[in-house]
């Protein structure tokens, strides 16, 4: 209770509350996309097997989750030092060992925290089903089709809660994340037609 | 070294300050000083990125190193020290 008031306060001090948010909707969708790519790459264009789908996913996830919070974290920080360069030239004053400094620059850290963990959990939920399947609990067939339910219903969600974000209808919200997935396995099988 | 017997009891600051904290957090803190009993914020001048208060501080022994240093660590300067009540 105390680190997620910790937390806000961050968050409101740097005037950053809605880029955890925005990192989160934006690299989890980018991990479920990512994980969809893989599975239905594999199983409409190829034959790869359970565990090199898996090991396609964790390789793809883990350079997902370093680029997203490497990224975020340059990005993000230098928005904040512009910010506190524009706070310091109002004040005519040197702002460094603030709370206001410290809190813009954890509020970066949060940003990259966040961003690469969104991305690493949701494509780790979609490609569940596939480590089952190594371990032997499920058959490789089900494994695609329990991801394949898994990602679109995890788009759907993200979906769902932009939609809340933006005060506007869930459903239609939640169907347009839902289209992309959707776009995502049309173009891999009209590449499967092609091929 | 004796100790200086006489004490501060009432202070009145001309602060700038970003809009971040709030008067209210920016006041609450200021009341966690070693000595304050009472603190009262009043919003001067409303600027683009900043605002000027004129802070009363009241307590008793109010340590006011302590008081310049939350005020700096809040991002906020004093501009001037408007009235001093020191009570022996």
């Amino acid at each position: 209770m105390k680190m997620f008031k910790r937390l806000k306060r961050i968050l409101r001090y740097s005037e950053s509350a809605e880029y955890p948010r925005r990192y989160a909707v934006m690299n989890a969708f980018d991990g479920v996309i990512t994980i969809l790519g893989i599975i239905l790459g594999s199983k409409l264009l190829g034959s790869a097997e359970a565990g090199q789908i898996v090991a396609a996913s964790v390789g793809a996830l883990i350079a997902m989750g370093v680029s997203g919070a490497s990224g975020t974290y340059i990005t993000e920080m230098a928005e904040q030092e512009r910010k506190i360069k524009e706070l310091q030239d109002a004040m005519l004053t040197n702002l460094e060992g603030t709370i206001l400094v410290k809190a813009h620059r954890e509020a970066a850290v949060i940003s990259a925290l966040v961003d690469s963990a969104a991305a690493i959990s949701a494509g780790l939920l979609a490609v569940t089903p596939y480590f089952l399947t190594v371990a032997g609990y499920i058959s490789e067939i089900a494994a695609f089709y329990s991801s394949l339910i898994i990602s679109l219903s995890l788009l759907f969600a993200l979906g769902v809660f932009l939609g809340k974000v933006a005060g506007r209808s869930l459903l239609f919200s939640g169907l347009k994340a839902l289209g992309i997935g959707c776009l995502t396995l049309l173009f891999l099988l009209l590449l499967n037609l092609i091929l | 070294m004796s100790e200086d017997p006489s004490s501060l009891s009432r202070v009145v600051l001309d602060i700038l300050k970003p809009h971040i904290p709030s008067l209210v957090e920016f006041c609450r803190e200021i009341s966690k000083v070693k000595g304050v009993k009472k603190v009262n914020g009043i919003v001067v001048e409303v600027d683009a990125e900043t605002d000027s208060i004129k802070l009363t501080v009241e307590g008793r022994n109010i340590d006011f190193d302590e008081l310049q240093s939350v005020v700096k660590k809040l991002g906020a300067a004093i501009h001037s020290v408007d009235e001093v009540l020191v009570e022996g």
